[in-house]
């Protein structure tokens, strides 16, 4: 990641946050969607970028975050733990060589199939913890498996969305 | 040691992913049940004023039902008023003298923040210390009871919703004093249950629910709900009471919150007797 990056990632952390802090956490659609679109930033990070960068990184997003909805360390927990999965996933999973290239995985970076599948297991493990530590009790767990299940699906949605809105041209960015 | 060194150096992101978990996880049950006010007034200046300036922005576009309320609530309080004095002279009445002290007043505030998703919900409101506010006073919208204030800094206050598994009241039903719990179960933000009434008492589909000056929180007949459904449990006994919440809790923006003026010698006097039952 040059200067250049980094400024791109700040910019468009401010404005995702911003949208997830001022609008989506302000929607009480309904009890069970509350979708966490700024995860979108954790799982675009450089597939190859240093391990105590992407943690303090998800810390820093899990702390603005948590913040602002008054629940200290509930959401940046997920954000770390999600950090490390995804490092987990990474460094075991994927062919050595891949991973040397740093790409941020987008649908221009990846095979779509791939891109897919990736953002909706992360989503949904992400919204999974969350939602589970949030309540901490499996009393209502009907209820919150519901939440669990649409608060992701929403949320695959929103950041499929902004992937096509915003990241059309970072073709050739690596 | 020089291998203890290259140990930790070669492990520096495990040691960092610990640690940062270990932070998070300190601070969810350290936080966990006062979690809203102690973050409050550690960072309410800052967050307070960026979500009181979208506050400022949002309130645009809510202004028309917002002034609708305003009128429903206009018309109400034109047909009634009374029940907003004590009667220190019991032979005079509606005649507004010295012989009433005013002993409840309303208080205005705006909802900065608000939530309706958790078990155990609160919100927030711009006014704080400064205006008088103190724990322990209710909160009402103009279309009924809203919550009760749990904690109070200089500027703002955190309210517990209605909508939490915590916040119990003694209901009136249809004019009636009926010694049950209104009590939410956590599960439709619209509706809201009456447990411990018993079968006995003449339950329909409709009747109005109102508060009672239980608690000293509210005066009594402000609106909570009314009754949707009403069906004995199986075995008898207690009627299981669905209330359709007067208030919209997702759309809450203006509420007033409610000053006692006697209620810290309500509670003084009660001090000694309130525990031994």
């Amino acid at each position: 990641m040059n200067t250049r990056d980094w400024l791109r990632l700040v910019a468009s952390a401010v404005l995702i946050l911003a949208v997830q802090i001022l609008i989506i956490n302000n929607l009480n659609l309904n009890q069970f969607m509350f979708p966490q679109l700024y995860i979108i930033l954790l799982i675009s990070l450089p597939i190859n970028l240093k391990h105590w960068i992407g943690y303090l990184i998800a810390f820093a997003l899990g702390f603005v975050v948590d913040s602002f909805s008054y629940t200290p360390g509930l959401q940046s927990f997920t954000c770390v733990l999600i950090m490390f999965l995804r490092y987990s996933y990474f460094n075991n999973l994927v062919d050595k060589e891949w991973l040397s290239t740093g790409i941020r995985p987008s649908f221009t970076t990846a095979d779509t199939g791939w891109y897919l599948a990736y953002v909706s297991i992360f989503t949904f493990v992400f919204h999974f913890v969350l939602l589970l530590l949030e309540d901490f009790s499996f009393v209502n767990f009907g209820n919150t498996l519901l939440k669990i299940v649409y608060s992701s699906s929403l949320a695959v949605l929103l950041i499929l969305l902004f992937q096509f809105t915003f990241n059309r041209e970072t073709v050739n960015d690596e | 040691m020089q291998n203890l060194l290259q140990f930790i150096r070669t492990n520096f992101h495990i040691f960092l992913f610990l640690l940062l978990q270990g932070i998070s996880l300190f601070a969810l049950f350290r936080f966990n049940r006062y979690h809203q006010s102690v973050f409050f007034s550690t960072s309410s200046t800052v967050n307070g004023n960026i979500l009181n300036q979208r506050k400022n922005v949002i309130n645009y576009f809510s202004l028309k039902s917002e002034n609708q309320r305003l009128k429903e609530e206009n018309i109400l309080l034109r047909t009634r008023g009374t029940e907003n004095f004590l009667f220190v002279s019991k032979d005079t009445q509606n005649v507004f003298d010295s012989a009433q002290v005013l002993q409840y007043s309303y208080l205005p505030a705006k909802v900065i923040y608000n939530n309706i998703r958790k078990q155990k919900n609160y919100f927030t409101l711009d006014q704080g210390k400064k205006h008088g506010v103190e724990k322990g006073m209710g909160v009402i919208s103009p279309l009924g009871v809203a919550g009760l204030i749990v904690d109070v800094s200089e500027n703002f206050s955190v309210a517990m919703s209605v909508l939490n598994s915590d916040f119990i009241l003694t209901p009136k039903i249809n004019g009636q004093i009926l010694y049950g719990n209104v009590n939410w179960n956590g599960k439709n933000p619209n509706l809201i249950q009456i447990t411990k009434i018993s079968d006995h008492y003449d339950i329909r589909e409709g009747h109005e629910v109102t508060t009672t000056e239980f608690g000293h929180y509210f005066p009594q007949n402000i609106k909570i709900g009314n009754i949707k459904t009403a069906t004995r449990k199986e075995n008898g006994k207690y009627w299981e009471i669905d209330v359709e919440l007067a208030t919209d809790m997702a759309q809450l923006g203006e509420v007033y919150i409610i000053k006692n003026a006697f209620r810290q010698e309500l509670e003084e006097i009660e001090k000694d007797y309130t525990n031994e039952h």
